[in-house]
């Protein structure tokens, strides 16, 4: 219900948020949830068509899963990196990472992180965290 | 012809004496509760008093005590029937002639004294140029019948029971075949009654006792008698050969003798003597040959089988090859082998072949008993007929037991088997179906093939203990493997659960939100969409269990053995597993083979999954690091699978087009441990080392790698077909 709020007081412009994960289940209950909140939800199942939305439709905030088939959630920051994309709000949403890519996800500007699993409840308070800064 | 004074002939007798006296005191000894040995020294002892008394009397000159010592040397010759009649009764074990025995024993007694205190036996002397002999008194002829009458009624004993008597063990009946050769040539010893009746002949009896006594003392000392057939012919043509070789030189010598040209007989001699010995042995062979050639033949067969079964390494199927040599070319009507069991303390029946009809064998014979004490400690064949003579004439309480133990297993003959001075196996044999004994030479035989069963043995159990080895190599391996794993499982697993979170977590929602509203509409909607969401839980469970159980299946410990494999079937199960390796998508899966024609392999499919797990993951690999090292742009990793038949044989191909091996590198990859990959989460060092095992030592395939650096490495399998 905070998101709600949220959503009214920007206006009538949604906040936009972009779900990347290569698992069909968690981009449809994700998107059901956050769509009664008001909030615009895009979906993505792999880095390419993240990149497209992410160019295209330019979304509030990303969630980025790690682990995907062909391209990774790295190689999307590097990518987002190298277009010069700062501004592009990400959470690393991650199974069980080593250092490497924490660090190397660190320098390439993610902006928080979340470990599987975790419930909808969690989601919703970080999302709302941010969304609101 | 021959010249002896009296002075001079008395040595030889008086030598035999002593000899004799001194074979009494060895035959005592050998056995001192033995019926047999004890009246058979009796006989020994009367042919010495005779023999000395005679030798004593050839000796002296003074007319009274000449005859005291003849008299003397009679009762020798009196009781010489008379225990010889006991002995024989001992030998045939017969208990109820005792009474007869000691009558006459009684009558040996009335004999001797009317020897020694009238003149109706012995009266006075006769004279011959040679020296004096007893004379016959009136009653001679009649104790002339006693004496031969008991020596027959010996005689016709021992003849009756050989072929009637069943109850005689083997032994005892070649024993007694002995005796009566003996008694034969002892006829000839009768000779010496004719002097005593004015017949001027030279009293040479006691050439044929002595052969007599020495035969029967031969024959009661050696429990494994030579076959007697055997003994006389040797004998014969020992006395043939050697009276040609000295006769013939010395007739020559008696015809030349005028001419006083001694030096061709004594030439004759010396050329007679060196190929006396040849000649002997060239006929003996022919003679043994042709009388043992049943024997040679499955003697022959024996050493070659011996020689066979070193090859085989599969322990139960020597067991088998063992005994059913024994039963079937050596023509014995059972064998059994029994194995050590260290582990139970005990020798467990491995193999047992009856040749007619079925057999219930004894299962299993304990560490403790006394047939196995007694051959751990002295490492002879046991033949079950010396142990029952033995045990019967010794009293042994322990033998008895052994040879009981041996007669309950319904074994002739146990043969040991040896590795380091440890027994390992024995190998029982039954009796042969012809009835006849084991010989020396037989027992020779046995023990080659004794020795070859102990390296056969050792050597398949040895492969045995090879086979557990590698199983525990194999499971320690697929473990290692699945440490490689354990990302992509725990992150497919992690999902699962995630995915459960969130669809609860919306369900939550959902319901939370409808309480605002709660009209039958909404509801409706509700129901729908907690419908949807419960199917797309247990869809997520049911993916959850698939991979746990596929999982599970992996690190299982494969069953032993062969089956039927589906080649095809091998290749999608390894997928299966790589998937939580690798990203199989990153490359392209070629089959190259119609999947309904492929031949089957004879093969253990956990083991070939293995195999193809390995291969294939070691081509991605190669693929992946081409693809990152030469970043050619049109390139694209494919790995080709090619299945056919080729030479009775199922050949399985995998080729692919990355990196290549380096051709010094080639051969190392066979090596444990050695890995070219970076770490520890790819790599184990393990697989294809463990391919070349599981293909070459269990399926006894070959591996073959052809690779070209930066094009490609070709794995060709050759695996055993499937024969339907």
């Amino acid at each position: 219900m905070l998101l709600n709020e949220v959503a009214e007081s920007v206006g009538v412009c949604m906040p936009k948020l972009l779900i990347v994960d290569d698992e069909s289940d968690i981009r449809e209950f994700a998107r059901k949830f956050f769509l009664k909140r008001k909030i615009d939800v895009f979906v993505a199942s792999g880095g390419r068509q993240a990149l497209e939305i992410i160019s295209s439709e330019k979304p509030d905030l990303i969630l980025l899963d790690v682990r995907m088939e062909e391209m990774n959630g790295i190689e999307v920051l590097r990518e987002l990196h190298k277009n010069g994309n700062a501004c592009a709000k990400v959470i690393m949403v991650s199974g069980v990472e080593d250092e490497e890519t924490i660090k190397e996800a660190n320098a390439l500007g993610v902006i928080g992180y979340i470990h599987k699993p975790f419930i909808l409840e969690e989601l919703e308070k970080l999302v709302f965290n941010q969304l609101n800064r | 012809m021959f010249n002896f004074h009296s002075c001079n002939f008395f040595i030889l007798p008086l030598l035999v004496s002593i000899l004799l006296l001194v074979l009494g005191i060895f035959v005592i000894l050998k056995n001192p509760k033995s019926h047999v040995n004890l009246s058979f020294s009796f006989i020994i002892l009367c042919a010495a008093v005779w023999l000395f008394s005679y030798a004593r009397a050839y000796q002296l000159l003074d007319s009274s005590k000449v005859l005291w010592w003849f008299k003397l040397g009679y009762l020798g010759i009196i009781f010489m029937p008379i225990t010889y009649y006991h002995f024989v009764n001992a030998m045939l074990e017969i208990q109820k002639a005792r009474w007869v025995i000691a009558l006459n024993y009684l009558g040996g007694l009335v004999f001797g004294v009317l020897v020694f205190k009238t003149k109706i036996l012995i009266n006075g002397l006769n004279y011959y140029s040679w020296g004096s002999y007893p004379k016959a008194g009136i009653i001679h002829p009649y104790f002339l019948t006693f004496f031969l009458g008991i020596a027959n009624i010996a005689f016709f004993r021992i003849f009756y029971n050989l072929l009637f008597n069943k109850q005689i063990t083997q032994i005892r009946r070649e024993q007694l075949k002995y005796v009566l050769l003996a008694f034969l040539i002892f006829t000839f010893a009768c000779i010496d009654f004719l002097p005593n009746y004015g017949i001027g002949i030279y009293p040479l009896g006691f050439i044929p006792t002595t052969l007599f006594l020495v035969i029967i003392c031969y024959s009661i000392v050696r429990l494994n008698l030579l076959d007697i057939k055997i003994a006389v012919t040797r004998l014969s043509i020992f006395v043939t050969v050697y009276s040609l070789i000295l006769g013939i030189p010395i007739w020559v010598g008696f015809r030349l003798l005028g001419q006083g040209l001694w030096l061709i007989p004594i030439t004759l001699m010396c050329i007679f003597a060196t190929f006396g010995p040849f000649i002997y042995l060239f006929i003996q062979k022919q003679a043994e040959d042709r009388l043992l050639k049943e024997q040679h033949r499955y003697q022959a067969t024996l050493r070659q089988a011996s020689a066979g079964m070193v090859k085989i390494k599969d322990l139960n199927k020597l067991l088998k090859m063992i005994v059913y040599v024994l039963t079937h070319a050596i023509q014995i009507e059972h064998a059994m082998v029994y194995i050590h069991e260290k582990a139970k303390n005990r020798y467990i029946l491995g193999s047992a072949k009856k040749k007619f009809g079925q057999g219930q064998f004894v299962e299993n014979l304990s560490e403790d008993s006394p047939l196995v004490r007694l051959l751990s400690n002295n490492k002879n064949q046991i033949i079950y007929e010396e142990i029952k003579q033995k045990s019967q004439d010794y009293k042994d309480e322990n033998l008895i037991q052994i040879a009981q133990i041996i007669y309950s297993m319904g074994g002739e003959l146990v043969v040991p088997v040896y590795i380091d001075q440890e027994l390992i196996a024995m190998i029982f044999m039954g009796k042969k179906e012809s009835g006849k004994p084991y010989s020396e030479d037989d027992l020779a035989v046995f023990g080659i093939l004794a020795n070859q069963t102990a390296l056969a043995i050792e050597n398949a159990k040895f492969y045995e203990d090879m086979k557990l080895t590698n199983e525990q190599l194999f499971q320690a391996e697929k473990m290692a493997t699945i440490g490689t794993m354990a990302d992509g499982l725990s992150h497919q697993i992690n999902n699962r659960f995630h995915v459960l979170g969130f669809i609860a977590g919306d369900a939550l929602d959902t319901i939370q939100l409808s309480q605002k509203d709660p009209t039958p509409e909404k509801l409706k909607e509700v129901v729908a969409e907690l419908d949807r969401a419960f199917v797309r839980v247990q869809e997520n469970v049911v993916q959850g269990g698939e991979i746990v159980q596929g999982l599970l299946k992996y690190t299982r410990k494969s069953e032993a053995g062969f089956t039927s494999v589906d080649v095809d079937a091998v290749l999608k199960a390894a997928l299966e597993m790589l998937q939580f390796k690798i990203k199989i998508d990153e490359m392209k899966i070629i089959r190259g083979y119609d999947v309904s024609v492929i031949p089957k392999v004879k093969g253990n499919f956990t083991q070939l999954q293995e195999v193809f797990f390995n291969l294939i993951d070691n081509g991605y690999d190669a693929m992946m690091q081409r693809k990152n090292e030469l970043k050619e742009t049109s390139y694209v990793p494919a790995l080709t699978v090619k299945v056919f038949e080729e030479d009775g044989w199922v050949k399985i191909i995998f080729e692919d087009n990355g990196m290549g091996v380096k051709e010094e590198d080639i051969r190392k990859l066979f090596t444990p441990f050695f890995t070219t990959k970076l770490s520890s989460k790819k790599g184990t060092g393990l697989g294809l080392y463990v391919i070349k095992k599981i293909v070459e030592d269990n399926h006894r395939g070959q591996v073959e790698m052809v690779s070209k650096h930066m094009h490609g490495t070709q794995i060709k399998l050759s695996l055993p077909i499937a024969i339907s």
